[in-house]
């Protein structure tokens, strides 16, 4: 059983970092919310031994990018609350942002927040999505062509 | 990207779902949106409401006068001092406390001092959805009585008189801190009791105030250029046959969070407990101010220790032997004594993986949690039926997943219960792991 004091530390160390990582693969206010939920619970119910902040921070990312995987394949994930209009309001140019980095596909989403907001190296990144370096290393390459096609400012 | 950052950087969990959050955590399931229409309305109502009462509440306030809620009227007395005023001369018995006691009596205001009357403003959350949060310190914490002395030198009083004009006038003192594991201070606190009347003061150095009932619609109102949140209830909680009203406030005083709680029949007294605290301590008195806190307990309860200082304990003989690939995250021993210790905590990690243990030492008359196996008994069949391999465990890697358990092993007269938890390994490496014996 996790002690109160260290879950509530936990939670207000890592919310906003996993609610921002959820809400930019989901697009989606509330289920970024819940997605948040089910990666603490989670946590909860595993209890994982982490050594520092940093590997927490990697297992909760782990375990909310795939409870977002998830969501999106639900047949009956509720598709209610777009981003742009149910978070603070944004620039012209912080709206195009948004725009490109929401119509990548999730996975692409996923790498692009992980790498461009997060900080995270590929190495990192491909340890929690679960998936090889070599092929995070091309999507990133992939999205970055992507991305300078639809935005105008310097990558 | 630059820009893509710069929204993100604003984008955040709101505070109604992060009570969401909480309330899942301590429920164990999800808690979903199903309310967050009557919250987004509750939101907006409350932020009027808070609009309202900032506005309404401490007009023209009259810094360093004392107050009385209930009437606008000012009492026919003398007006309090003034912020820069020095503090007032001891009374003959102001003086007479022992420093050295674990309580103290606060003596009447000094003379010439008296509370102005003027009304305190709260939403009353009566009847109001409330989730309950229960803290507790970390496992190993200690918790001291405070003496009188500490007492003062926590509120920078030179006399118990001072405190007086906290509106404690009567009230008996009695404190108490808690001391972490690391050796840092969590929290000290004084209670104050009067008849059926009471008040409780805690401070959480380093963080934000622990608040047990949290309810949904808490104002939060500028006070002296601090945010506080406050409300009351009026409720019978003890159980009298007549209500008692539970003033509460909770606020930051630089990065220490600060709880308070006021509670009598007299909701004109449970008022002014409150406003005077707020007064205080938001800057309004010039000699009143958080002070000293007290010293954290001299010896820790508990201490982190190298792999081989456990195993050199009595307990040591029964620590496990991990897989080479695992790394000790952490080892500790609680409640040492010159000779043994009652419990001793290892984990190690690989990964994602893990092995934790708990050992702890029950002498002859103490009861220990019932064990699940025999320690020789332990082998992959039993492993393989206790546990199971999960292929995707809510995101997490594939792996053997086992639920807690725990064994016994004799020492001298008492008995070690160990209790396992473990991830990611195979009930083979499990089985070679642990000791038989």
């Amino acid at each position: 059983m996790t002690d109160p004091n260290r879950l509530e530390l936990l939670v207000k160390t890592h919310e906003q970092t996993l609610y921002r990582a959820a809400a930019a693969i989901l697009g989606d206010a509330h289920e970024a919310e819940d997605a948040v939920q089910d990666a603490f619970l989670a946590w909860l119910e595993k209890t994982p031994s982490c050594p520092d902040a940093a590997h927490e921070r990697a297992w909760l990312l782990r375990v909310t990018v795939n409870g977002c995987k998830s969501r999106l394949r639900s047949p009956w994930r509720r598709r209610t609350a777009p981003l742009p209009e149910s978070y603070p309001a944004a620039t012209p140019e912080e709206h195009a942002a948004l725009d490109a980095v929401l119509s990548l596909p999730p996975k692409e989403r996923a790498t692009v927040h992980l790498f461009y907001y997060e900080g995270y190296q590929t190495a990192e990144i491909a340890a929690i999505l679960g998936e090889r370096e070599g092929t995070v290393r091309s999507r990133l390459s992939r999205c970055r062509k992507k991305l300078r096609d639809m935005l105008t400012d310097d990558m | 990207m630059r820009d893509y950052r710069t929204y993100m950087d604003r984008v955040r969990l709101s505070p109604m779902a992060h009570l969401d959050l909480m309330e899942a955590l301590e429920t164990g399931s999800p808690r979903r949106s199903h309310r967050r229409g009557l919250w987004a309305a509750g939101l907006a109502a409350c932020l009027v409401l808070a609009a309202a009462i900032g506005w309404s509440l401490w007009p023209a306030s009259d810094p360093g006068a004392a107050l009385l809620p209930g009437s606008a009227d000012p009492l026919p007395a003398p007006s309090a001092p003034s912020a820069s005023a020095p503090a007032p001369e001891p009374s003959s018995y102001a003086q007479s406390y022992d420093p050295e006691a674990l309580s103290l009596l606060v003596p009447a205001l000094p003379e010439g001092y008296a509370f102005t009357m003027e009304g305190l403003v709260l939403p009353d959350l009566t009847g109001q959805p409330c989730v309950t949060v229960c803290y507790a310190p970390l496992a190993g914490s200690t918790t001291r009585d405070l003496t009188a002395q500490e007492m003062l030198d926590l509120f920078s009083a030179s006399r118990p008189d001072n405190l007086a004009l906290l509106g404690w006038e009567g009230f008996t003192l009695t404190g108490s801190c808690t001391t972490l594991p690391d050796g840092q201070l969590f929290s000290a606190a004084v209670r104050g009791s009067r008849g059926s009347s009471s008040f409780s003061l805690t401070l959480f150095p380093g963080q934000e105030p622990l608040v047990e009932e949290q309810y949904e619609h808490v104002p939060a109102f500028d006070k002296n250029g601090m945010e506080v949140t406050a409300y009351f209830l009026r409720e019978d909680r003890d159980g009298d046959g007549g209500p008692e009203y539970h003033y509460r406030a909770h606020f930051l005083y630089g990065d220490m969070g600060v709880s308070y709680q006021s509670v009598s029949p007299d909701e004109g007294l449970s008022q002014l407990l409150l406003k005077e605290v707020l007064r205080v301590f938001t800057g309004e008195h010039g000699f009143l101010a958080f002070g000293a806190l007290p010293a954290p307990s001299a010896r820790a309860a508990s201490r982190e220790v190298t792999l081989e200082e456990a195993a050199s304990t009595p307990m040591g003989a029964f620590l496990p032997t991990p897989p080479r690939r695992f790394t000790l995250s952490r080892a500790e021993l609680t409640g040492e004594t010159d000779t043994q210790c009652r419990q001793l905590t290892a984990g190690w990690a690989h990964g994602y993986d893990y092995v934790e243990v708990s050992l702890c030492l029950f002498p002859p008359y103490a009861k220990p949690p019932a064990p699940d196996f025999e320690p020789g008994d332990l082998g992959t069949e039993i492993l393989s039926a206790w546990g199971a391999y999960v292929e995707d465990d809510a995101g997490d890697v594939p792996g053997w997943r086992y639920p807690a358990f725990t064994l016994h092993y004799p020492c001298g007269d008492s008995t070690v219960a160990a209790t396992y938890t473990i991830k990611g390994l195979t009930p083979e490496e499990v089985a070679r792991a642990i000791p038989a014996a």
